[in-house]
């Protein structure tokens, strides 16, 4: 295959790919690293490129894998930094809502998630894939991808109502 | 879309049951700027969202197809044939003309710093000399005070 006819099909969904790998790694640099790994790993397998039926949900998967592997190998030599306790100020709270419409504020209530939710969330909420997809992408049945999605955006809601609640008070 | 509609919407959405469809309409309310007062914590939750998914990746990737690393092989050897040639010129011509102006220059210079370091060395053995003649006058006066 060649390299215009690859990048042809696995270019568009390099943004997913990159925001997938942010969400896991949480750096922007490490996020770059990945998805430039990625794409290389997809190029040496350019062969079976052809008989994958959804590339997209393939090199989704690929990302995914390769993110959470570079996640444990770095967590494996350092220590976690646990993210639990948001204490913000007034004016904090106001500026992150106003000046970037939530989005960080959400980033980083999402990283406080288990891996699971946090991944379900990515990608039905923020990507907007459908739950066959999902499902191939994560291996998990319809239902489980349910819960956890039931349960992660409860659990941003509640971290959003405390916020919101310091914020006015 | 009503408020009573999102209300029923947005409960189906925390159970994890809402097709992308209504989803969109969530945010399409969220994002409108007329937000019910007791809905507005999660306003930034919608809009951080779709904020999320309007980022992308700011850096080209790459890929080395073999071509381009071929292609680098070859000039690698090649350059290092040259410097290889070059040496060899450089050494047949070299050993036939004896110093090159700037080897004689370099060993103009170490015989100066020869004779420098010399009179140094000449000078201290001076200093020594006259300090063994204190130390026998410290050994003289030592005896007599004992």
């Amino acid at each position: 295959m060649k390299e215009q006819e690859f990048l042809e099909i696995v270019l568009p969904f390099k943004d997913k790919m990159f925001r997938l790998a942010r969400r896991i790694l949480v750096s922007t640099d490490e996020a770059n690293d990945a998805v430039q790994e990625v794409y290389l790993k997809l190029w040496k397998g350019r062969t079976k490129m052809s008989t994958y039926k959804n590339p997209e949900a393939f090199s989704m998967t690929m990302t995914k894998n390769y993110c959470l592997d570079r996640l444990k190998s770095k967590q494996a030599g350092h220590l976690k930094i646990v993210h639990s306790n948001f204490t913000p100020s007034k004016e904090r709270l106001q500026d992150q809502v106003e000046a970037n419409n939530g989005v960080e504020l959400v980033f980083q209530i999402m990283e406080t998630l288990p891996e699971q939710q946090k991944l379900v969330l990515q990608l039905r909420d923020v990507e907007q894939y459908e739950y066959k997809e999902i499902a191939h992408i994560l291996d998990m049945n319809e239902t489980a991808i349910r819960v956890a999605l039931s349960r992660a955006r409860k659990a941003v809601r509640e971290e959003l109502i405390k916020q919101y609640n310091y914020g006015i008070s | 879309m009503e408020l009573v509609k999102i209300e029923a919407v947005l409960e189906r959405y925390f159970e994890g049951e809402t097709t992308l469809e209504e989803q969109r309409q969530l945010e399409a309310y969220f994002q409108g700027g007329q937000v019910a007062d007791h809905l507005a914590p999660y306003a930034s939750m919608f809009t951080g969202f779709s904020g999320l998914r309007a980022q992308k990746a700011e850096q080209a990737v790459s890929l080395n197809t073999k071509t381009e690393s071929n292609r680098n092989i070859w000039r690698y050897a090649i350059a290092a044939l040259v410097v290889v040639a070059l040496s060899v010129g450089f050494f047949l011509n070299g050993s036939g003309q004896g110093l090159t102006t700037e080897e004689q220059q370099a060993l103009a210079a170490f015989e100066k710093t020869k004779e420098a370091l010399q009179m140094i060395s000449g000078n201290l053995n001076d200093g020594i000399e006259g300090m063994a003649h204190l130390n026998e006058l410290t050994e003289a006066t030592d005896q007599i005070f004992k």
